[in-house]
């Protein structure tokens, strides 16, 4: 060890070791509460500090647990292995058996166990003594040893499994993800493809009603291919966390306005009550993802409620919060099914072939989470759905 | 509407882009000349000496906002960005550098032929009129005086200010950056787009009858302001 013991840890050591008789009883019944204990540790980090206490307690000697990869998991307060340590650490687990060897100072006798596990072995147990280990100790200090090989390999294992769960998480949802974008790229495409080849053999013998008609369609059908890459292009930036948020005092109503424009003649088509509480102050956002969120939360509310109702959008301020309610009056969502709207590709059962692939209340949640802000959605009473979302408001300059 | 014969550099290396882009700015007169690269395009300004560039944000070589600060070292001509959704930051720099106007892929011909049009009028300062008018909005900027459906209208001097450089700018956009220059000068950038805000929000009270859905000052998300005319 690197720098010597101080000299009370050595007595402290020594008088343990001359009381070890006496202790022996009470040295198993340590390892016993360990074993009970370790299951309940949270991490390993966690583990590693409860087997070393335990060592420490039953045995009376400083412990350190090195890794396979020459890495300190956790050691006694003042006993930090050195380089003679690491290296009898390899030859035991490279021999597979303990290693004693000397060194200067007050613990002049010190050991190296392997972690011995049914893979290769996981690391090694370094203790030093004032003198040498009883041949009776041993059997208390391999179950140790055993322990904390067990307790190292479980948590790789639990790691690796959960690796593995992520992967394929990833690989189902690229597949849905993909399936998806296949279907409704194909779609839009089918259509516009038809319209120019149509155009491209008869446009003489069409009738031009019929023909501004097909160009309409196309029109829309391309428009509405653009759409779905943006919020695609949006889904994917949130998702990989490189949406590079702006936070500029934005006027509420500018925000709103500008969803409405986005929206366009959809927009204008339809009844929408805006109301605006006239005390709010400016509140800091990223403009530009904000209007998104609007615009996918107006756009979801016109798709799923009758054309001729109105939707109404509300926005006050209170608790030093912004909410913005945006409230139709459409069939509504079962109460089970409110916080599903939010998740991937998850559009309501019930509402059939209305296009789009289910990612914009999504992203709208990723775009609010990211501004540290909430989003949901109500019953509204009797029939309808208000989606609700709050923006923090820092302590700003009044209007 | 074939009077047009002023002469458009178009700057995209998509040749698909290209080719729709002739096919639709021929057939309004202009007359075009092309470069796939942003090299390209500095070594053929100075010889085709368009009227006015249309000139893509994402070029194999070199990138939009710096052929936009090179070509304004020397020439004045109104350069029209081309950018797609995700170059929002592109977008705003290349107009900070000095390029006119912009409009986001994919675009209908309408849209590019009503920017082309607003870029080139404000090339000619003849056109710089005192008197202005769009719906019921009157301004006279000789006599300071703003009348909205027939009503006299009382501004502040930051607003009329505001309202003058919109006007002044009509039809064309204006980002926060800019607007803040021409305005308020010196303090923090942070501290006057607060101030912007609070003034647009103000007179879009005093001149918009819905000023929720403005008619006239349009908010270009994200890039700032523009008066619309149209």
């Amino acid at each position: 060890m690197g720098a010597p013991a101080p000299d009370g840890y050595a007595a402290g050591v020594t008088r343990a070791t001359v009381f070890f008789t006496f202790r022996r009883k009470s040295a198993f019944l340590e390892l016993q509460k360990l074993v009970q204990r370790l299951p309940g540790c949270r991490d390993l980090a966690e583990a590693l500090r409860v087997i070393e206490q335990a060592f420490v307690a039953s045995i009376g000697l400083p412990v350190a647990i090195i890794s396979d990869a020459r890495k300190v998991l956790h050691h006694t307060p003042g006993f930090r292995p050195d380089d003679d340590d690491f290296g009898a650490a390899r030859s035991a687990m490279e021999s597979g058996q303990p290693v004693e060897y000397p060194s200067a100072g007050g613990l002049r006798f010190r050991y190296s166990v392997p972690l011995i596990t049914w893979r290769a072995p996981v690391g090694a147990l370094q203790f030093a003594s004032s003198r040498p280990i009883a041949r009776r100790m041993w059997p208390l200090i391999y179950s140790f040893a055993n322990q904390t090989a067990l307790t190292i390999i479980r948590s790789a294992l639990a790691e690796e499994a959960r690796h593995v769960s992520v992967l394929f998480e990833t690989e189902r949802f690229q597949k849905t993800l993909l399936n998806s974008i296949a279907h409704n790229v194909r779609t839009p495409l089918a259509s516009i493809i038809g319209v120019l080849s149509t155009l491209q053999e008869n446009d003489a013998a069409l009738d031009p009603t019929v023909r501004d008609d097909l160009l309409d369609t196309a029109r829309q059908e391309a428009d509405r291919l653009n759409r779905l890459l943006g919020n695609l292009l949006d889904f994917s930036r949130i998702e990989s966390g490189a949406v590079q948020m702006r936070a500029d005092p934005c006027d509420v109503q500018d925000v709103i306005g500008a969803a409405l424009e986005q929206l366009g003649a959809k927009a204008r088509e339809r009844p929408i009550e805006v109301v605006i509480d006239p005390s709010l102050p400016l509140v800091r956002m990223d403009f530009a993802l904000i209007v998104q969120v609007l615009v996918n939360i107006l756009d979801n509310a016109m798709k799923y409620s009758p054309g001729s109702t109105p939707i109404s959008v509300e926005a006050s301020a209170g608790c030093r919060q912004l909410e913005i309610r945006v409230a139709d009056q459409g069939e509504g969502i079962d109460e089970e099914d409110l916080d599903r709207v939010f998740e991937k590709f998850n559009r309501a059962r019930r509402t059939g072939e209305t296009g789009g692939i289910g990612l914009g209340l999504s992203i709208c949640r990723g775009l609010i989470e990211a501004h540290r802000g909430s989003i949901w959605a109500e019953r509204r009473n009797p029939t309808g759905t208000a989606v609700v979302f709050r923006l923090p408001i820092r302590q700003e300059r009044e209007r | 509407m074939t009077e047009n014969c002023a002469r458009v550099l178009v700057v995209d290396d998509e040749q698909a882009i290209r080719r729709y882009l002739r096919a639709s700015l021929s057939a309004h007169g202009y007359e075009l000349y092309e470069a796939a690269t942003g090299q390209e395009a500095l070594e053929l300004a100075p010889i085709a000496r368009p009227d006015l560039m249309i000139l893509d944000l994402g070029l194999p070589d070199l990138d939009g906002v710096d052929v936009t600060r090179s070509l304004r070292e020397w020439t004045r001509i109104p350069i029209v960005i081309l950018s797609v959704r995700s170059q929002e930051s592109d977008k705003v720099a290349a107009l900070d550098a000095g390029a006119d106007d912009y409009i986001t892929k994919p675009f209908g011909a309408g849209e590019l032929l009503a920017r082309i049009r607003v870029a080139l009028r404000h090339t000619n300062p003849a056109e710089a009129a005192s008197a202005f008018t769009v719906g019921d909005l009157r301004v006279d900027l000789s006599r300071r005086s703003v009348r909205v459906r027939d009503q006299g209208v009382q501004l502040t001097p930051t607003e009329y200010d505001l309202l003058k450089l919109l006007i002044r700018n009509a039809d064309r956009v204006l980002t926060h950056r800019q607007i803040i220059r021409e305005v308020w000068g010196g303090l923090s950038y942070d501290d006057e787009l607060h101030l912007l805000r609070v003034n647009i929000s103000n007179l879009r009270r005093k001149l918009e009858a819905d000023p929720t859905r403005p008619r006239f000052i349009v908010t270009e998300p994200g890039v700032g302001y523009r008066m619309r005319t149209a």
